[in-house]
C-alpha cells in the first residue's frame, strides 16, 4: 500500500505559531499551499482560515507553517543541444539568482539532463563548489524529460521536515526518454514535492516510439503514449506548483528568483486524515473562509 | 608536445565526462598501469600511448599477450580493453593527420581483438562490432583506405556462410522497417486490452514488416539473437504480448551484453504492462546486471519500486547509479536501431563500456 506524506514525529513541526507535538508513528498529511490575491501573496492565515477536506471530509488542521521551515529545493536544467549559447549563459544566471534568494538554512541539489541524467551536485547548503558545478555545465544531446522528472521527484532530501521544492526547465518536449510522462505523473502522486516547471514558449516535438518502455499505468488505461497536454503543465498542477513561461528566456534569472520567492511565502497545512484511511487517490480541497483567494496546492496523493 | 591538443582532451569528444582519478607519477606510468587505468575510465596516460613508435607498440602487445593467461574471461577483457585503447589512440591520431603513428595504432587494435576471438573459440559479436564501427569511423576521420583494410581484414578472418549472411541481411532490412516504424508518427493510445486505438496506421505496417523480416532472418539462422530481441520487441509494440515472450527469453541468452542488457529491459516491460511486478523487478536487476552503466535499467527498476511501495529502496537504486555513472552513461537502447555505419560514437562507447571495470 502506497503512503506518502507520512512524517514520523520524532521531530517538532517548527512554525511561526506554537507547534503541537505528534505521537510518534501518526501518519501526518503535509499540503503545502499558495494563497493569493492577484498576484500578491496573501500572509498571516491561520489554521482557522483554511477549509480542508481529504476525499471531501473536512479535516482538523493541526499545523500551519509558513517560511520558516527549511527548503530543499532540486534545480533540475535541461542541458539539450537546444539550450546551447546564450540560452545556457542565462539559465546559469538564473540558477545562481534561485540559489541567492535561498534562506540560510536551505538546501540545493543540481541536476541536469540532456540524454543523460546526471547529478551535478548533490544535497548541500549553496556554497562556492555548487556554483563551480553551476559554471560547468554543458549543452549537448537529447531531451529525457520525464527521465529526469522522475529522477528529480525521487531523490529528495534527506534532512528530515524540510519542504521539498523542484524547479524544472526545460525548452522542449521529451524526445529519448524510456518512461513515460504518466509513470511520473502517477509518482508525483506520492511524493509531497512541489514542482514549478519553467518552460520556453515553441511547440513540442512529437517522441518517436523506439525508446519509451510501453508499460502502462492501471489507473490512466486510455492514456495516450504520446501525450498531447504539456507534460511540465500537468506536472506542475499535478503537485501544486505552477508553470512559467521564460519568453525566449530573456527573464529566466526574474523567474527563478520569484519562484524561489514565492515558494518561501506559501503555508504548509497539516492533518492527520479523519474519516479518509481507505488506500487509493485523495483528492484535496482547500479553500480559505469568508474571503476571496486563489488556491494553488496539490489535487490529491495516493495512499 | 607544443602546439598539440591535449590527448585527454579531444578523447573527452568521443568519451563522456568522467570521474576525476587518481594521478600517476611518471615512474608507475606503464603500458599495464595505463591499460588498468583505462579499464577504470581514466584516460589520463594515452599521450604516452600516442609516443610510442611502430615497434615500442609492437613489444607492449606481445609482451601484453605473453602475459594474459590462457583461456580466462579476464585476459579476453584485457586484451579487448588494449584493443579500444589503441583505437582511441589511432582515431585521435589520425584527426591530428600523424597517419604513420595512427596505423601502427590500427594494426595493434586489430590483432588483438583477433586475438582475443583466437581465444574464444571463434568470431565473437565483439570483434563483428569493432571492425564494422571502428571502420566507420576511420572513415568518417577522411581515411577511407584503412576503413576498406579494416573491411577487407574483417571478410578475410571470418566469411559467413550464405545462410548467415542471408539472415544478416534480413535482419538488417528489418531494422530499417523498424526505424520506419518509430519515425512514422506516433502510436496514439493503448486500449485495455493492450491494443491500439487510433493508432497510426503506417506505423503499424512497418512494424509488421519489421516482424517479417526478423522472422525470415531467426528461420535461416536460428541462433541470430539481435533478431529474436528485435522480433520481441515488436511484438510487444504491437500489442502481441503472448508472442513477444519467447523471443526475448532468447535474445536474454545472447554472449553479448548489450543484447542480454535489452531483453531483460524488454522483458520487465513486458511483465510490468502486465501487472506482474515482482517478475519485472527480477528483470530489471538482470539488465543491470549485465550493463550496470544503464540509465534506462536503473530508471526502470527504480520506477517499479517505487510504484510498489519502496519508495526508500527506488531512491537507493537511482543515487547509487547517479553516483556511478557521474554522466559515464552508456545507454544500448539509444543505438538501439542503430548500424555501425550510421554510429556517432554511441555504438563506440558501449564497447568501451564492456571493457570497463
Amino acid at each position: 500500500m502506497t503512503r506518502i506524506l507520512i512524517v514520523l514525529l520524532a521531530l517538532a513541526v517548527s512554525a511561526a505559531q506554537d507547534a503541537p507535538r505528534f505521537r510518534a508513528g501518526v501518519e501526518v498529511v503535509r499540503v503545502d499551499v499558495l494563497v493569493t490575491d492577484g498576484n500578491r501573496p496573501i500572509g498571516g492565515l491561520t489554521a482557522a482560515d483554511f477549509d480542508l477536506r481529504d476525499s471531501g471530509t473536512p479535516q482538523r488542521i493541526q499545523a500551519v507553517t509558513t517560511g520558516d521551515v527549511p527548503v530543499s529545493m532540486l534545480l533540475a536544467l535541461d542541458t539539450s543541444t537546444s539550450v546551447k549559447g546564450s540560452l545556457l549563459s542565462r539559465l546559469k544566471e538564473a540558477s545562481n539568482a534561485a540559489l541567492d534568494a535561498l534562506g540560510p538554512a536551505d538546501r540545493a541539489a543540481l541536476l541536469t539532463f540532456s540524454s543523460p541524467v546526471t547529478l551535478a551536485a548533490d544535497w548541500a547548503p549553496p556554497s562556492p563548489s555548487m556554483r563551480e558545478a553551476i559554471a560547468d555545465v554543458q549543452a549537448g544531446g537529447s531531451t529525457a524529460l520525464f527521465d529526469a522528472a522522475f529522477t528529480a521527484l525521487l531523490h529528495r532530501d534527506t534532512v528530515p521536515g524540510n519542504r521539498s521544492l523542484v524547479v524544472l526547465f526545460s525548452d522542449g518536449a521529451d524526445t529519448v526518454s524510456w518512461l513515460p510522462s504518466h509513470a511520473v505523473l502517477d509518482q508525483a502522486n506520492r511524493t509531497d514535492a512541489v514542482v514549478y516547471s519553467v518552460v520556453l514558449e515553441g511547440a513540442g516535438r512529437e517522441t518517436t516510439l523506439q525508446y519509451r518502455s510501453g508499460i502502462q499505468l492501471r489507473d490512466v488505461p486510455d492514456r495516450p503514449v504520446f501525450e498531447a497536454a504539456p507534460f511540465a503543465r500537468e506536472l506542475a498542477e499535478a503537485t501544486g506548483g505552477s508553470i512559467l513561461v521564460a519568453e525566449g528566456g530573456e527573464r529566466l534569472r526574474e523567474t527563478f528568483a520569484q519562484i524561489v520567492t514565492e515558494f518561501h511565502s506559501r503555508y504548509v497545512l497539516t492533518y492527520t486524515p479523519e474519516g479518509a484511511s481507505d488506500p487509493g487517490w485523495h483528492p484535496i480541497e482547500v479553500k480559505v473562509k469568508n474571503r476571496r483567494a486563489r488556491i494553488v496546492a496539490r489535487r490529491g496523493y495516493t495512499k | 608536445m607544443p602546439g598539440r591538443i591535449s590527448l585527454a582532451a579531444v578523447l573527452a569528444s568521443f568519451v563522456l565526462a568522467g570521474p576525476a582519478a587518481a594521478p600517476y607519477s611518471d615512474a608507475q606510468r606503464s603500458y599495464p598501469t595505463i591499460l588498468a587505468a583505462y579499464r577504470h575510465q581514466d584516460i589520463g596516460g594515452l599521450d604516452r600511448i600516442a609516443e610510442m613508435s611502430g615497434d615500442e607498440i609492437a613489444g607492449a602487445v606481445r609482451n601484453l599477450l605473453e602475459a594474459a593467461p590462457t583461456p580466462g574471461s579476464e585476459s579476453i577483457d584485457t586484451l579487448r580493453a588494449a584493443a579500444m585503447l589503441h583505437t582511441d589512440v589511432a582515431l585521435w591520431l589520425a584527426k591530428q593527420q600523424e597517419v604513420t603513428n595512427a596505423h601502427h595504432h590500427v594494426l595493434a587494435a586489430a590483432r588483438l581483438v583477433d586475438e582475443a576471438d583466437t581465444r574464444t573459440g571463434g568470431r565473437s559479436d565483439f570483434g563483428r562490432r569493432w571492425y564494422a564501427i571502428a571502420s566507420r569511423h576511420f572513415h568518417a576521420a577522411g581515411l577511407a583506405a584503412w576503413s576498406a583494410e579494416l573491411q577487407t581484414r574483417a571478410r578475410q578472418r571470418s566469411t559467413p556462410s550464405p545462410t548467415e549472411a542471408w539472415a544478416r541481411g534480413a535482419f538488417d532490412q528489418g531494422l530499417r522497417f523498424e526505424m520506419r516504424a518509430a519515425t512514422a508518427g506516433p502510436l496514439t493510445r493503448f486500449g485495455d486490452k493492450g491494443r491500439f486505438h487510433g493508432v497510426d496506421v503506417i506505423a503499424l505496417q512497418w512494424l509488421d514488416s519489421a516482424a517479417g523480416k526478423y522472422q525470415e532472418a531467426l528461420k535461416a539462422h536460428r541462433s541470430l539473437t539481435e533478431a529474436a530481441l528485435h522480433l520481441g520487441r515488436v511484438r510487444f509494440l504491437q500489442g502481441r504480448f503472448r508472442e513477444a515472450g519467447a523471443p526475448l527469453e532468447q535474445a536474454m541468452a545472447a554472449a553479448e551484453p548489450r543484447t542480454r542488457y535489452l531483453a531483460r529491459l524488454f522483458l520487465g516491460a513486458l511483465a510490468e504492462r502486465q501487472d506482474r511486478f515482482a517478475e519485472a523487478e527480477s528483470h530489471y536487476r538482470a539488465a543491470l546486471a549485465s550493463y550496470r552503466w544503464g540509465q534506462s535499467g536503473a530508471l526502470a527498476l527504480a520506477q517499479v519500486l517505487d510504484r510498489t511501495g519502496r519508495q526508500a529502496d527506488a531512491r537507493a537504486i537511482m543515487a547509487r547509479h547517479l553516483a556511478d555513472s557521474r554522466g559515464l552513461v552508456v545507454e544500448p537502447l539509444w543505438t538501439y536501431l542503430l548500424t555501425p555505419a550510421e554510429d556517432d560514437g554511441r555504438m563506440l562507447h558501449e564497447l568501451r563500456a564492456e571493457i570497463w571495470q
